[in-house]
């Protein structure tokens, strides 16, 4: 399995991506046009992540519970 | 300012803490995962309900990120220490040795689960109480969940005048309180009463009836120095209120472990106990070269002293202090008027003064010890980084969302929905009761006692003098109320268990801990509602 497929480097992509949002955010936030939405972009999708694996997995848990049952 | 106080907004205002706590604690979601989810929820109510805009929104939760990064910053360096000292052997080393002191397993969980942690809180803070007793729990046989859930507790009651007095300290530069002494002494009366409830809440975990007549007198003697020297103590000196007792008690706990509980605990299963408790600190390797006990515990205890050091002498701590930095922040107003105002430096940061730079500092000097006694195998280090790295990604997830979040309902004004609406709705002897409960709330929802203070403490007080009630009273149980708030705080025990390795049982943890703060809030709330009949509107009348 490639390791950015394990959750655990998942959360570590999510995190990068947040602090370099919050980052682009900060510096933008300074400039004549105004925060931006890249920062805003990166920043939610780093928030996402982890909620996407969640709702991922508890649909797999509910699946094989379906086929068990 | 023109934020409606209505049942909407206020249940609005509540959804994403009710969000977390239902994913965390009722569905058992990932703490990442219940903490983003709260987070969006929390911005769609505030952009959509709440009038903030997307810009305020966006600041806020940058300042969420960079308070959770230096949370995150104790986190990791004290799991570098946790598994440095875990591959060396010491936490084997300490149980042993500690059982040879005396082989008192309750008194060793009184002595590391409250004594220990409160001494810790009464210096520092910043979640170094947690991260340092929680492996020393864990080292003695305690269960993951449990060795995060005692410190909390046991050292909930030492946060408003621990961390020498800053949250007392910003209570009475927030408030103006009239009679300053009715307060302190009204505060600590009720933390004093923490005190003790910890203590009883901590022995009865560990063995129901049969452990509270197993340890009433140490329960006694250990809450009577705690809470009577608090209080002796903070009407001269708040910010030594808990130096003082604290230190004390920790030379009584080794005294009475030599003594009156030199002899084995009656009770031989504890709940709060691993099933094998060796297996919990023995790494399955081959048997190691024997670790004299005084090395074992030298990395925590070198913390220790450098933690005082740092905050108890100023030839130290003042220099390493001074640099200190923060980030510029404009102000920010929502269209209801809620206004944050623009800060030069906000939350600063002193990194050569910091918890976590002191752990890293230890963490170091651990690693050089023991690699050239050879207690840590070559080449280890690759692993240590990488497990710590591991274990602390899910926790610092977690604290970004989390802490974002929060920022962002006090951006928009939510928090001051909540504190608000309960105070409109209440009439004089029902705000006495909730006023401990809103400390908890603004403790809770910001992870300190001093933020707490600070948004909630006018608050308190202008709803005190417009009800006729005691603010001295109404103010002791906001700080007391914040004090536990703020020790069950996510944030904090995501700290506590990163620092274990054992992220996952966030919602078990809190869910352990919550019959303490139902009682601890409600005895506050008692004690308020009698305080407030004992005190009828002294500074209402001039006082």
């Amino acid at each position: 399995m490639s390791w950015w497929r394990e959750p655990v480097w998942q959360q570590g992509i999510a995190i990068v991506l947040v602090i370099a949002g919050s980052v682009l955010i900060y510096l933008g936030a300074g400039g004549p046009g105004g925060m931006g939405g890249p920062g805003i972009a990166l920043f939610a999708a780093g928030i996402i992540l982890p909620l996407v694996t969640q709702l991922r997995r508890s649909w797999q848990e509910r699946q094989t519970r379906r086929k068990d049952g | 300012m023109t934020l409606p106080i209505t049942p909407l907004f206020w249940f609005a205002a509540i959804a994403p803490l009710t969000l977390v706590l239902v994913l965390l604690i009722g569905l058992r979601w990932k703490a990442s995962s219940a903490a983003a989810a709260g987070y969006l929820l929390a911005v769609g109510i505030a952009i959509g309900l709440f009038r903030t805009g997307l810009d305020t929104v966006a600041l806020q939760s940058v300042k969420g990120v960079w308070d959770a990064l230096f949370i995150a910053y104790v986190i990791l360096p004290a799991l570098i220490l946790y598994e440095i000292c875990d591959e060396a052997g010491a936490f084997d080393t300490i149980r042993r040795g500690i059982e040879a002191i005396t082989p008192n397993t309750l008194l060793h969980v009184l002595a590391f689960g409250w004594v220990f942690p409160s001494f810790l809180q009464s210096i520092t803070g910043f979640g170094a109480p947690i991260a340092v007793a929680a492996p020393l729990l864990l080292a003695i046989g305690v269960r993951p969940v449990w060795a995060v859930a005692l410190p909390i507790i046991g050292h909930a009651w030492a946060k408003t005048f621990g961390t020498l007095g800053v949250a007392w300290e910003a209570l009475t530069r927030v408030t103006d309180v009239d009679q300053p002494a009715t307060a302190i002494i009204a505060t600590a009366l009720m933390l004093a009463m923490a005190a003790l409830l910890a203590g009883i809440v901590i022995t009865w975990l560990f063995g129901r009836w049969q452990a509270l007549r197993e340890a009433w007198p140490a329960l006694l003697l250990i809450s009577a120095i705690m809470g009577f020297g608090q209080l002796a103590v903070a009407p001269f000196a708040p910010n030594l209120a808990n130096v003082v007792p604290t230190a004390v008690a920790l030379i009584v706990i080794v005294a009475l472990a030599r003594t009156v509980y030199a002899r084995p605990s009656q009770i031989t299963q504890s709940p709060l106990m691993a099933d094998d408790a060796a297996s919990t600190a023995l790494p399955a390797e081959a048997p190691r070269r024997p670790m004299p006990l005084w090395l074992a515990f030298a990395p925590y205890l070198l913390l220790t002293v450098l933690i005082m050091a740092v905050e108890l002498i100023p030839a130290i701590g003042d220099p390493l202090g001074a640099l200190r930095f923060g980030l510029p922040f404009g102000g920010a107003q929502t269209g209801y008027g809620v206004i944050t105002p623009p800060t030069d430096a906000y939350s600063g940061f002193a990194p050569l003064a910091h918890p976590g730079t002191l752990l890293l500092v230890v963490s170091v000097v651990a690693f050089v010890v023991f690699r050239i006694r050879r207690d840590i195998p070559f080449g280890r280090i690759d692993d240590i980084a990488v497990d710590a790295i591991k274990t602390s990604i899910p926790t610092i997830m977690a604290l970004l969302a989390f802490v974002a979040m929060a920022l962002v309902l006090q951006g928009s004004g939510m928090i001051l929905e909540l504190a608000a609406g309960l105070g409109q709705v209440a009439t004089p002897p029902v705000y006495a009761l909730l006023a401990p409960l809103i400390g908890a709330l603004g403790g809770f929802l910001t992870g300190s006692n001093l933020s707490a203070n600070i948004l909630f403490g006018p608050l308190q007080a202008e709803a005190a003098e417009a009800l006729r009630l005691a603010p001295e009273i109404i103010l002791a149980a906001q700080t007391a109320g914040a004090a536990i708030g703020s020790s069950i705080t996510i944030s904090a025990v995501l700290l506590g268990l990163g620092a274990v390795g054992a992220a996952a049982h966030a919602g078990v943890a809190i869910r352990k801990m919550m019959p303490f703060v139902v009682i601890a809030l409600a005895a506050m709330a008692a004690m308020t509602l009698a305080g407030t009949w004992m005190f009828p509107t002294s500074t209402a009348n001039g006082g």
